[in-house]
């Protein structure tokens, strides 16, 4: 529960639709109908199957949508208080330097491969301090990389991203979204990349992190186990669409909506003895599909 | 720091093997020349029965295949091209002679060559304007279809025929020595076309990948303009294939070299591998072809070097792509 | 109406997307114009000798301008110069296609093998086409043409050597993506001979790319031949047009169409061809939406 007064959220999404090209002419509705609120300081998670819209809500939200004109935007984004769909480049700069940070999926090749991590860092604390550095920024980014897990973060600041392991580099990926103090943090499939026992680790420092810098956290995963440890709001979505929402108790404990009871079941079926081998049945999907056109 | 050395010396080694082959190559074409083998040596001149002793067993052309190959190796391996015969002077002198006017060609045109690539191409993939893209690249695909041999004579007929404003031959004035710069406009404009034409497509291609990459989202999530972006993550990483593609540039251009150089009558080693092809000069022939092979695998070396230092991951280019562990 | 983009694999009846390929390949405008350009110059070259005069014959005035009696006026000689011109296009594009098509033979047969089966074949391809790629072909061509001879066989032999490793190695990147594609395994525990699965598969699968890289060569041939030919290595009997430019530079002062003609027709094919791979790779690896 969050401590604050829930007044005007931080960032709100009101029937949110994105088109995506997929071919010379072919294109997807990934996300369709959406609407979807966090406030400051909370914890919200999104949960879908791949394919499901959940990435593609995230990056709309951080302005990281393929910049192709082909891309279709409809609906409404609320960031801090200001209307983003429609919003000039300029805008959407401001937002993304300083209100909303992203978190990646895969940390190797989300990071440059020929600049210092140090150096990343830095660049999103200042990003004007390119060509003469600023011991103070250098200073502050060491604190970012320390913040994020690294107790030696004078050694890792000189290192190139291919000289550091999995779990590092997606530190270091935390390290660079947080550095430039984000108001809200959209983490995307943080450690699907990762081994199980890195995994634990990494969503620890990202969940010390968030609460001692207060920033208001979106999880994306496909992992239902992952996202329940971490949020307190749960946002399920099937085929572009947000089919259920609620308190993460109230999800895991009594979904209403039966995609999620298949959701929940085949995910326990895979961790408790006692339930049988369960995977969404193809009837279900059917009859959400029949629902959609209807 | 090891496996940088490792690497150094292989590259050195396959390099010095790479000449291996070249020599090896080129003694069998010698030897497949149809013909006397002390007449294609020494061309048209006549030979009095006193010399063909000599070069008999100066070359060994009394002994075995073998031995010949060795003989042979071991000559241009110390250093030793033979001597001409239209000149009676050492091979090697007469090469090294010209060396200085092809590289005051061959340089300056891949410095050009590399930099006005990398400039248009980095237009022509940034740009949101479809049509300046389309005439950039297309603008290539013609320039490196026209024969540069056929683009200096026009240049020739345009510019010092009709026009009168530039020199056609030689690298200056009649009875001046050195190198005058207006003798340098045409050649290099010939020399620079279709290496240029080719960095542009490079590069291009080579910065929409890099632009392409996943980490440009992280660069824009920090809120960096479209012109950061560009030059502090997409150049760099754009630059790794250029600066391969300058390494080979150095070969097309040597080679090309050739051509340019018996179109303006520069007295370079083209215009000499010419004139020796023409005079049955074999062995000035066999030596130009080794050092040009030699000043390839200069070049090769110094891009290794370069690229080594442009990209931390020396070793990652050994492994398919994205197999990174 | 199929919302997913879900991938039809088609074994036995994979024409379908070819044809298609091939339709919206013939319907760009670069390909229209340059495809006609193309095959007005192979007509002209291979049937036009029929209807021109003698291209030996010295019987008109020497060094006329075009226009009159010889269309393309005539050479130092007083050969007519569109005899010559029209002789000549059928050398150079003779030599043009026969390289690549002997490069795109041998570069599709070694280049797939050697990707299909791995091992020492491969070792050593990649050795040579790395050794072709640090030495420039035109280099040892005219090298070998020197010492070897000159006639179009020898020509076109030596072109070919310096020339099929690039062809090569696209098919030898293809053919092992497909060696390691599951598929190969399971038609190999269905009982089908691997060299069947390299025929029937990998060959196919790696044709589109090869075809580009040999329209790629048909040019760069013409542009090495008509070099060697233009340093005087060439068939004296078959001059083409780079033997033409050749003859035509020291008479560039007062006759400079002799030059401009022969380069020209030189420019027009080697242009057409590369357009064409050009158009043949965009329609193949279509690039679109790559850039953030």
């Amino acid at each position: 529960m969050s401590a604050e007064p829930e007044t005007t959220p931080l960032a709100k999404v009101t029937d949110l639709a994105v088109n995506l090209p997929t071919g010379r002419k072919q294109s997807v509705d990934a996300v369709r109908h959406v609407n979807l609120e966090v406030f400051a300081g909370e914890k919200i998670g999104i949960i879908g199957e791949s394919g499901s819209g959940k990435s593609v809500t995230g990056r709309s939200i951080a302005g990281l949508l393929p910049t192709s004109p082909r891309v279709k935007l409809e609906g409404s984004i609320i960031v801090d208080g200001e209307e983003m769909i429609g919003a000039d480049a300029a805008a959407w700069q401001q937002v993304r330097t300083h209100k909303v940070g992203m978190i990646f999926q895969d940390p190797l090749t989300y990071l440059n491969p020929v600049i210092r991590v140090g150096r990343q860092v830095e660049e999103s604390i200042a990003p004007s301090k390119w060509k003469n550095r600023d011991p103070v920024v250098q200073e502050k980014s060491l604190n970012f990389l320390r913040l994020a897990g690294f107790p030696s973060p004078t050694e890792v600041s000189r290192k190139y991203p291919h000289e550091l392991s999995g779990g590092m580099r997606q530190r270091v990926l935390i390290a660079i979204a947080i550095a430039k103090r984000p108001r809200l943090l959209i983490a995307d499939e943080p450690t699907t990349a990762l081994d199980t026992t890195v995994q634990k680790r990494v969503l620890e420092t990202l969940a010390t992190t968030v609460s001692e810098t207060q920033t208001s956290l979106i999880l994306i995963s496909h992992d239902i186990g992952v996202v329940a440890s971490m949020t307190e709001r749960i946002y399920v979505m099937y085929r572009g669409r947000v089919v259920e929402s609620g308190s993460t108790s109230q999800i895991l404990s009594a979904p209403n909506h039966p995609y999620t009871q298949a959701l929940l079941r085949s995910v326990r079926s895979l961790s408790e003895p006692d339930v049988d081998l369960y995977s969404i049945p193809l009837e279900l999907r059917r009859k959400l599909e029949m629902e959609d056109v209807a | 720091m090891k496996a940088v050395l490792i690497h150094y010396g292989k590259l050195l080694g396959s390099s010095f093997l790479l000449l291996l082959v070249v020599i090896t190559i080129l003694f069998a074409l010698l030897e497949a020349a149809p013909g006397d083998p002390v007449q294609s040596l020494v061309g048209d001149a006549p030979v009095s029965e006193q010399f063909r002793e000599q070069l008999v067993a100066a070359y060994g052309l009394d002994r075995s295949v073998v031995e010949r190959y060795f003989i042979y190796m071991g000559s241009v391996l110390t250093g030793d091209l033979g001597t001409s015969f239209t000149t009676q002077t050492p091979v090697l002198d007469r090469i090294l002679g010209r060396l200085g006017n092809t590289l005051a060609l061959a340089i300056p045109a891949t410095v050009i060559s590399t930099l006005g690539g990398i400039i248009l191409g980095v237009i022509a993939a940034r740009t949101r304007n479809p049509l300046l893209d389309t005439g950039i690249s297309g603008g290539a695909v013609g320039m490196f279809s026209i024969p540069n041999f056929w683009l200096g004579l026009m240049l020739i007929a345009i510019f010092s025929v009709q026009l009168g404003w530039l020199p056609a031959q030689g690298t200056a004035s009649y009875g001046q020595s050195g190198i005058a710069l207006e003798h340098m406009v045409l050649p290099l404009i010939t020399l620079v076309t279709s290496q240029f034409a080719y960095n542009i497509r490079v590069m291009r291609s080579s910065m929409i990948e890099s632009l392409g990459q996943d980490f440009v989202d992280t660069a824009r999530s920090k809120g960096l303009s479209y012109r950061q972006i560009v030059w502090r993550h997409g150049m760099p990483n754009a630059m790794l294939p250029m600066i391969t593609i300058t390494g080979y540039g150095v070969g097309l251009i040597l080679a090309g070299s050739v051509l340019v150089e018996r179109v303006f009558g520069w007295p370079g080693m083209g215009l000499l591998l010419v004139e020796s092809i023409n005079n049955n000069d074999t062995l000035v022939v066999l030596g130009v072809a080794i050092v040009i092979t030699v000043c390839i695998l200069i070049a090769n070396i110094l891009t290794d070097i370069v690229y080594g230092l442009a990209d931390p991951r020396l070793r990652a280019r050994f492994r398919p792509k994205g197999s990174e562990s | 109406m199929s919302h997913g983009a879900v991938p039809k694999i088609t074994q036995t009846g994979g024409n379908r997307p070819k044809q298609q390929t091939w339709k919206v390949y013939l319907r760009k405008p670069a390909v229209v114009i340059f495809l006609t350009l193309l095959v007005i110059m192979v007509l002209v070259s291979f049937i036009g000798p029929n209807f021109v005069g003698s291209p030996f014959s010295t019987a008109h005035a020497p060094l006329q301008a075009p226009g009159g009696a010889n269309p393309l006026g005539t050479d130092h000689l007083g050969r007519d110069y569109l005899a010559r011109v029209v002789y000549g296009g059928r050398t150079s594009l003779l030599v043009g296609f026969t390289v690549a098509l002997l490069c795109m033979t041998v570069g599709l047969l070694v280049g797939g093998l050697a990707g299909f089966y791995g091992g020492v074949v491969d070792t050593l391809l990649v050795k040579v086409a790395e050794f072709f790629q640090v030495i420039p072909g035109l280099l040892l061509a005219l090298v070998a043409a020197a010492l070897l001879g000159s006639n179009v066989t020898i020509i076109i032999g030596i072109l070919a050597v310096t020339m099929w490793p690039v062809v090569a190695r696209i098919a030898r990147a293809e053919a092992m993506r497909i060696a390691e594609l599951g598929y190969v395994e399971s038609a190999r525990a269905a009982g089908f001979s691997r060299f069947r699965i390299f025929w029937s598969d990998a060959v196919p699968n790696a044709m589109p790319p090869v075809l580009v890289a040999t329209t790629m060569t048909v040019g760069l041939a013409i542009l090495l031949e008509s070099g060697l030919a233009f340093l005087g290595i060439g068939d004296a009997n078959r001059p083409s047009w780079g033997a033409l430019l050749n003859l035509a530079q020291p008479y560039i002062t007062s006759a400079w169409w002799l030059a401009a003609i022969p380069g020209l027709c030189i420019f027009i094919v080697v242009l057409a061809v590369n357009m064409l791979g050009d158009a043949l790779n965009d329609v193949l690896n279509p690039n679109i939406g790559k850039v953030k």
